[in-house]
């Protein structure tokens, strides 16, 4: 079975050219599409007789989104309203404000949505990367507040009480981002799909042949293999780790996972956390979040919304905990433990 | 690695006097053998085996310790002088599937085929051996055993004890692995030997109980195709990749990315993936979570490569659907018929426009055509001037004139068929495909006009 699937995989690929759209399409189609959108490397694949046209529109609606929230570009929402302190949002924007400050409340801040300046100091928006001074850092921390954040629902408008903030949603625009592309499959009619937008994976049903998506997890450790193999249907697996941004300076690697309670790049025993969960924004906020708090707090924190997500982490030992709600989906070489409800 | 090789020296010193052992071994082998030859016995062929595998892959597995498991069928003589064999610490059940092991009987060695299934051990069969019937079918009721204990751990039929151990070696090496991974902790020992560690960690393996469970970085005979090597294409971001692939043994033994214009970091995350083909023999994955690199395109490239394999295996003969372009002899129908061209150089600059989805801002894009004996020789100098927002369109570019492996590029199709006209856009770079068509045609036609100029003086 196995093997006629791997031909089929094949025969599909060969069909499939790119991103070419507007094919007839009978019901054993697929296509695939890849993009370079937000900065990463976008992989989408739907499978039906509405694929191709699905596929183009998911890829205006990410070119849209990317548009919006960037805030390297100068004229997006986002950037503007990091430069004038003020500025009108459209809905998309509002709705992921909303969404990251929630997420910021239920983590205590291991989320936090003003964290920009300090991303800024570090240089990682710019790629000139430097060690901000302490006095930098504690200047940032008096930004961080979100409760200095004015929102007045009904003009669409958003300002900062305190000059020199900014928000950055990028913790959770890519995830916010799979949730829509899944949306707009449902919509298309389209019941088997799986997407990567730079490492974050959403899956849409099952394989057209009936079986579990397999997604295996990125290894943190350089050349290895994957850390494990996770099987699974309509959801979200999307992961966070030190890994893949970082800069080093005077032998020390400093990456992109920002702990805003000490300024610096979360450092404790985790070095990889997946969250598995269906609804893609949420999960890309708690990777990042769990991932600040450090494998007790982050197990602590699962097992107080275990109805929400499951979650796979792995420590600088080597060691992996899986929620128990996919334990039994979750297959790895390495030692793993079972974290119960 | 100093040290290892010292180790080996070491040991090749040792080998003489151990066979010396081993072959009184064999002409006394009714009698018990003391325990330590056995053990030297085997880690010598570790040694050697070890020594033997590092070369073939070109993949650096430097930081990867390549561990073979004992129980795996090997040339040297001296094992078939293993006459006990040592409990294994097993896994409590195994993935669901068939698998082949080989263990070493009298006369050479033993296939068996275990059925697992609901996570147990459910058949076994014997698929070769070369021992004499009866000792097989004696030795054979330890199967039973092994079925009914769901475990190797199972004494020796007296009487056929060389037959035995290879069967109990055999189900060891099919099942190795197969274990599920909740109980296992082969992993953790492979990962805490760090550099430091490994050679105290080498010294000590003989008399590591654990044995069985190592790892093997490639296990054996999974890919039913023919010796060779193999070549398969697939699409990267940044242009096509292609790999080579070696099959020997029914082994995928080695991936090498032959062609990419992708970078370093590219190359250090395919390593990931290529270490994962080659330790599950497959590239059963949809994605990966957590990478920021696409996995498609290489996953794409093996498959097409073992796809090959397949045809190899199977006599079948390449279908010439691809490159259908590329035929000569239409390309040559199409010379014939052109317009004359003046030859020299051309370079115009063109603004390239977004479509409808205004995904980029226009920029202004340079474009040099060089026409020789009528025909367009080259066009080379494809850049982008300026853009408003500074924006880096070079990707865009680059897979325009350079094309994908489904979509030739505009460079091969213009000197091809020597007309802007017939020129199709590469999809994924339609907007930079559409300028650079239309700056062609524009220097065409002065080249064109050009030519006619010249006549009519």
């Amino acid at each position: 079975m196995k093997r006629i699937y791997t031909c089929f995989l094949i025969l599909v690929l060969l069909l499939c050219g790119g991103c070419s759209y507007g094919k007839t399409q009978n019901e054993n189609a697929s296509s695939s599409c890849d993009i370079f959108a937000m900065d990463t490397y976008m992989t989408l694949t739907a499978y039906g007789k509405n694929s191709d046209r699905a596929l183009e529109e998911a890829e205006n609606r990410i070119n849209e989104l990317d548009k919006k929230l960037s805030t390297g570009s100068p004229d997006s929402e986002i950037a503007l309203l990091n430069k004038n302190g003020s500025g009108k949002l459209s809905d998309d924007t509002l709705y992921l404000l909303d969404k990251s400050l929630e997420i910021s409340k239920e983590t205590n801040g291991a989320f936090l949505p003003t964290i920009y300046p300090l991303m800024e100091a570090w240089g990682f928006p710019t790629k000139d990367f430097k060690v901000p001074d302490d006095s930098v850092i504690e200047n940032c921390f008096s930004l961080f507040d979100t409760d200095l954040i004015n929102e007045n629902k009904k003009e669409g408008t958003v300002s900062f009480k305190k000059q020199g903030m900014k928000l950055d949603f990028g913790g959770i625009a890519k995830g916010y981002t799979s949730n829509e592309v899944i949306e707009i499959f449902k919509k298309s009619g389209i019941e088997n799909a799986i997407i990567n937008l730079g490492g974050n994976v959403q899956t849409l049903g099952k394989k057209p042949d009936g079986s579990l998506w397999r997604v295996a997890i990125q290894s943190p450790n350089e050349g290895d293999e994957y850390l494990g193999i996770l099987e699974i249907s309509d959801k979200a697996v999307i992961t966070s780790g030190g890994y893949e941004r970082y800069f080093e300076e005077n032998g020390v690697t400093y990456h992109h996972i920002i702990d805003p309670k000490t300024g610096y790049p979360a450092d404790n025993e985790l070095v990889s956390v997946t969250i598995v969960c269906d609804d893609g924004l949420l999960a890309d906020g708690l990777s990042t979040a769990l991932f600040v708090m450090g494998l007790d707090e982050a197990i602590q924190f699962w097992q107080n919304h275990s109805e929400m997500f499951d979650v796979i982490l792995m420590t600088k030992d080597n060691e992996i905990y899986v929620s128990d709600g996919i334990s039994d989906l979750f297959s790895t070489t390495y030692e793993m433990n079972v974290i119960e409800r | 690695m100093k040290d290892w090789k010292d180790k080996i020296k070491v040991l090749l010193n040792v080998l003489p006097a151990c066979l010396v052992v081993v072959v009184v071994g064999v002409s006394l082998k009714d009698y018990d053998q003391p325990v330590y030859e056995v053990k030297a016995a085997k880690s010598i062929e570790r040694f050697v085996q070890t020594e033997k595998e590092v070369p073939d892959n070109s993949i650096n597995f430097d930081d990867v310790e390549i561990e073979l498991p004992p129980t795996k069928a090997s040339s040297s003589k001296s094992s078939k002088a293993t006459k006990t064999i040592k409990h294994s610490k097993e896994a409590k059940g195994y993935k669901n599937g068939t698998y082949y092991g080989v263990g070493n009987g009298f006369a050479g060695e033993i296939k068996v085929k275990v059925l697992v299934k609901k996570n147990k051990i459910k058949e076994i069969k014997i698929v070769e051996s070369n021992d004499g019937s009866s000792y097989i079918s004696s030795a054979s009721s330890l199967l039973k055993k092994i079925i009914k204990t769901q475990s190797t751990n199972v004494d020796t039929v007296s009487g056929a004890t060389y037959s035995s151990v290879g069967l109990i070696e055999a189900v060891r090496d099919a099942l190795k692995d197969a274990g599920l991974s909740k109980k296992s902790n082969k992993k953790k020992e492979k990962k805490s030997n760090s550099k430091t560690d490994k050679n105290e960690k080498t010294t000590n393996e003989s008399d590591n109980k654990n044995v069985n469970e190592k790892e093997t970085v490639i296990p054996e005979g999974k890919v039913p195709y023919k010796d060779g090597v193999y070549y398969g294409t697939g699409e990267g971001y940044k242009g096509d990749i292609t790999v080579a692939v070696t099959i020997s043994n029914q082994t995928i033994k080695e991936i090498v990315v032959t062609n990419s214009s992708d970078d370093e970091a590219f190359f250090s995350k395919a390593k990931t993936l290529l270490n994962t083909i080659l330790s599950k023999q497959s590239t059963d994955v949809d994605t990966v979570s957590g990478a920021t690199f696409s996995s498609r395109g290489l996953i794409e490239a093996v498959n097409e490569a073992l796809l090959q394999a397949k045809k190899a295996t199977e006599n079948v003969d390449d279908t010439p659907e691809k490159n259908e372009e590329n035929n000569p002899d239409t390309t040559e129908e199409i010379r014939e018929t052109q317009i004359k061209y003046k030859d020299g150089t051309y370079t115009t600059a063109v603004l390239c426009n977004p479509d409808d989805d205004n995904d980029f801002l226009p920029y202004t894009l340079s474009v040099t055509l060089t026409i020789k004996n009528n025909f367009v020789e080259s066009i080379s100098d494809i850049y982008q001037v300026e853009c408003e927002d500074g924006e880096d369109n070079s990707w865009y570019i680059d897979r325009a004139v350079n094309g994908t492996k489904k979509n030739p590029g505009i460079l091969s199709q213009i000197v091809q068929k020597n007309d802007a006209d017939k020129i199709d856009a590469v999809s994924g770079a339609t907007c930079s495909s559409n300028a650079i068509i239309s700056a062609l045609k524009e220097l065409l036609k002065n080249a064109k006009t050009d030519a006619e100029n010249q006549e009519g003086l």
